[in-house]
């Protein structure tokens, strides 16, 4: 798969395992991804959840999907998002932020965007990885 | 969802994601939750992989189950263990696993989760909380 072809993948099966840092504790959680494309991987969460306070102490993370036995795995560095026209389309599809942005302003929209991820693919209905094989990168 | 129910819905949807530490960085993988017990939660993958690699140094991990629209996250600490009974028991059943680990039963890894702590979610109530529960 090149870039384009795993940014059309994650568009289509949206659901990525979210993994964090908490201390020396990993975390994950299943998490929608909102938009995947050319400038990267956003994702938004209200700001008040523990992932959006792991992620600003910490914003070293893994993403997996899976869908039709492939596998994609993205690593990366995690930024903020500050646009408030962002935030705005993003309260728009959900519209259940929207007591929590009555009551704490755009502040309340946690969004990252995850910018030259590194992806690895692993299609299980291939032959089994030699074992020792070093992985290949993907630069998104 | 208590205890009993939770252990129930990994062993129905056995794909686990396996959250892990390597330098202070997350780690997440699909994974194969082998037995769900009273006793853990069984994985095996090779000893040559970042996993094992990343639990042997730091055993804390996270697993995240999610299927029909609920999730269940359990934490804990892995324990590696050194059966053989059981690495035997692995390979039998799962075949793929023969060419590389069959003759030599200690590069396969079998990992147990203790697990500590679990919560729960559901898309049918998405603006309510985790439900932590005590295991």
């Amino acid at each position: 798969m090149d870039k384009k072809e795993i940014l059309d993948f994650i568009t289509k099966n949206p659901t990525a395992f979210l993994a964090t840092v908490e201390g020396k504790k990993p975390h994950v959680r299943a998490m929608g991804t909102y938009k995947a494309d050319e400038n990267g991987i956003i994702f938004a969460m209200q700001s008040p959840k523990d992932v959006y306070k792991q992620l600003v102490k910490n914003p070293e993370t893994e993403i997996c999907y899976y869908a039709n036995s492939v596998q994609i795995r993205v690593s990366g560095k995690m930024q903020q998002v500050t646009d408030i026209n962002i935030k705005k389309e993003i309260t728009e599809k959900r519209p259940f932020y929207k007591p929590g942005v009555e009551k704490d302003g755009w502040d309340y929209v946690g969004a990252f965007i995850l910018k030259n991820g590194k992806a690895t693919v692993t299609d299980m209905k291939g032959p089994p990885t030699p074992p020792g094989a070093s992985k290949i990168y993907i630069d998104l | 969802m208590d205890k009993k129910e939770m252990l129930a819905f990994i062993k129905e949807n056995p794909m686990g994601y396996l959250g892990t530490v390597e330098d202070n960085k997350a780690r997440v993988r699909g994974m194969e939750t082998f037995r769900v017990d009273e006793k853990g939660l069984i994985f095996y993958t090779g000893k040559i992989k970042n996993v094992f690699k990343q639990i042997a140094k730091n055993p804390e991990v996270e697993v995240c189950y999610f299927a029909k629209g609920t999730q269940v996250r359990v934490r804990g600490k892995m324990e590696i263990l050194e059966d053989l009974a059981l690495k035997k028991e692995i390979v039998e059943k799962r075949p793929f696993l023969k060419a590389v680990h069959e003759k030599s039963y200690d590069s396969l890894a079998v990992l147990r989760l203790k697990p500590v702590q679990a919560s729960t979610w559901s898309v049918q109530n998405i603006t309510g909380g985790t439900t932590p529960v005590d295991l």
